[in-house]
């Protein structure tokens, strides 16, 4: 990797970070001395140290700018050669741009999210993308690298171009929160919805995600560490709405590496997971209903969920339009989340979309998972968005209520 | 308010065997046949096939009267759960299968495992569990299967046909339901 390389991921990360005033985010090894020299005099690759907290990490760390005084490892900090050291022997173990995320519009992001399957740096063929309509997304990701950014792609991945192009001028510093609120631009996906309507070239960027890093002591680096390192735990707020996917192909929106072989999530990677995809493809299609918003936040709150199932909880979560959207005159808004979800929740190595299943005898389990996600789901409630729960409420919903809401149904528009 | 007061459905002395006339009722006083479901199936297809399927879905009414009547009192004001638990007891009694009920956000899908194949749509069991549901909510109810899930969506009568529709171009229940928004004026 490239010094020019590492700039631009910094670049990058400090464009996703939204906060100019803070601490620039570098790149670095780590563990990466020793690996490094070892591997400089032997005939093959070998395998890097696993920092002691995180055994599947790759060999990278996303940290704030180094102060004075303090250094990594050996006790100096890992300099652009370690990192070109590393990259030569291990380039599957660094991250790199796509050229959408540093040449392109970075929020061009929408699309589908890579298959769990990550393409080996030999294929000679790029990465096939997969339908917009059924978005999926990679498994086994590291948790530290959840914290960089979705649109991070491994640095053998053909499809991304050794030396990225140059990277656009930083876009004008917005106030996150507040433009988050924006309307969002309809999703191009469904025949019923309106044409696209692509950016102006001279239209203000919209605003970026802001990537907050939290509770430094959450990873632990190899050596003892004396720098703090960011943790996996983030928030993804709602990114803006995206032009076409033909546009940026190549800009999918969440591709890690690994270091091993990805294997099939627990059900609390999966519940990360779809929840990243959540946020990471905020502009859902409900059909006439128009587009909605979605965002799942904190993700720490989903995953602390004792016991749960993905399943139920993909029942559970329901997105209604935004008072932006146009849902159909005279209707209330669209709570069907299944068939949007139904993807995700099944690329993630999750169950297949489950409806909330009405037995004669609620079980003892049932009722605290039930507990456990109602008592979560305002955690996951934004403020631009509605998510909420179609699960009954502790309060007893009456089978009267139940078969009249069915047979009010009726074909959308 | 829902009731959930009540008790559990008894299953026992449901049928009286009259072995001296020859008969077996019911409980609620309806004489019944014990048929093989090879018996059964031909004439269901049958009627599949002329798409009358009136005399199964009246069948349903009845399971459903009885269901009710285990029931007591206002079944819609009842929990789901517990007019299941006696829907799916009276089909169970009857050899129909073990009845089920989801939600998939606003929809309602009825789902029957182990039932007797009786035509290849799964039209007969709709049909019957549109009569079962009718007489236990009290309105016209369509159930439509879809696929080979042995689910059936619970729908009003004007659109089952559509849902028909999608159900036999393969679309999943998942879509239908999405397909599907809540019309507040209905």
């Amino acid at each position: 990797m490239s010094q020019a390389r590492i700039s631009k991921l910094e670049a990058l990360l400090a464009r996703v970070s939204g906060r100019r005033d803070e601490p620039r985010l570098h790149v670095v090894a780590a563990p990466a001395e020793e690996p490094v020299a070892a591997a400089a005099h032997a005939p093959e690759p070998v395998e890097l140290a696993e920092p002691v907290a995180m055994a599947a990490e790759p060999a990278i760390i996303v940290m704030p700018d180094v102060p004075a005084g303090v250094s990594v490892g050996d006790g100096a900090p890992p300099t652009p050669s370690v990192i070109d050291a590393l990259a030569a022997i291990r380039p599957e173990a660094l991250i790199s741009l796509p050229p959408a995320a540093l040449g392109a519009d970075a929020r061009s992001a929408r699309g589908p999210i890579a298959r769990p399957s990550m393409p080996a740096p030999s294929e000679p063929e790029a990465p096939e993308l997969d339908e917009p309509e059924e978005p999926t997304v990679a498994v086994a990701v590291p948790n530290l690298l959840r914290a960089v950014h979705p649109e991070l792609t491994p640095a053998g991945d053909p499809a991304v171009p050794e030396e990225a192009p140059p990277a656009p001028a930083a876009p004008p510093a917005v106030e996150a929160p507040a433009a988050l609120a924006a309307e969002p631009e309809p999703a191009p996906t469904e025949p019923t919805l309106p044409e696209p309507t692509l950016p102006e070239p001279s239209e203000p960027a919209a605003p970026e995600p802001v990537l907050e890093l939290v509770q430094p002591a959450a990873v632990s680096t190899p050596e003892p560490p004396r720098v703090s390192v960011p943790p996996p735990r983030m928030s993804l707020p709602v990114r803006p709405s995206l032009p076409s996917p033909e546009l940026v192909p190549e800009a999918l929106p969440f591709t890690l590496l690994t270091e091993r072989p990805p294997a099939l999530p627990s059900e609390q990677e999966s519940l990360e997971l779809a929840a990243i995809a959540l946020s990471t493809a905020p502009v859902i299609d409900l059909g006439g209903a128009g587009p909605v918003r979605v965002e799942v936040q904190p993700l720490s709150d989903l995953i602390e969920m004792p016991e749960v199932d993905v399943a139920r909880v993909s029942a559970a979560v329901t997105v209604v339009p935004t008072a932006s959207s146009t849902p159909p005159s005279g209707r209330g808004p669209a709570p069907i989340i299944p068939p949007v979800l139904a993807p995700a929740i099944t690329a993630l190595g999750g169950s297949e979309l489950e409806p909330d299943v009405l037995a004669p005898s609620e079980s003892a389990a049932e009722e605290l998972v039930g507990d456990a996600i109602r008592a979560q789901l305002p955690s996951i409630t934004g403020s631009a968005v509605t998510v909420s729960s179609p699960l009954p409420s502790r309060a007893p919903q009456s089978f009267g209520r139940l078969l009249s809401r069915s047979l009010a149904l009726r074909p959308r528009s | 308010m829902t009731q959930s007061s009540g008790s559990t459905f008894d299953p026992a002395g449901y049928f009286a065997f009259d072995l001296a006339r020859g008969s077996v009722h019911t409980r609620h006083g309806d004489r019944v046949l014990m048929l093989s479901s090879d018996v059964i199936s031909p004439l269901v297809a049958t009627a599949a096939r002329h798409g009358d399927l009136t005399a199964v879905r009246g069948l349903g009414k009845r399971m459903g009267e009885h269901a009710a009547r285990s029931l007591g009192g206002d079944v819609g004001a009842q929990e789901p759960e517990r007019v299941l638990e006696h829907a799916a007891a009276t089909l169970a009694l009857l050899g129909w299968g073990v009845l089920g009920m989801e939600r998939w956000g606003a929809a309602l899908v009825l789902v029957l495992e182990g039932s007797p194949q009786l035509d290849a749509d799964c039209l007969g069991l709709a049909a019957l569990l549109g009569g079962l549901l009718t007489s236990l909510g009290g309105r016209d109810v369509a159930c439509v299967p879809v696929g080979h899930t042995a689910r059936f969506v619970v729908v009003h009568p004007q659109v089952a046909e559509t849902v028909w529709s999608w159900a036999k171009d393969g679309v999943s229940l998942a879509e239908i339901v999405g397909r599907l928004a809540e019309d507040e004026a209905a």
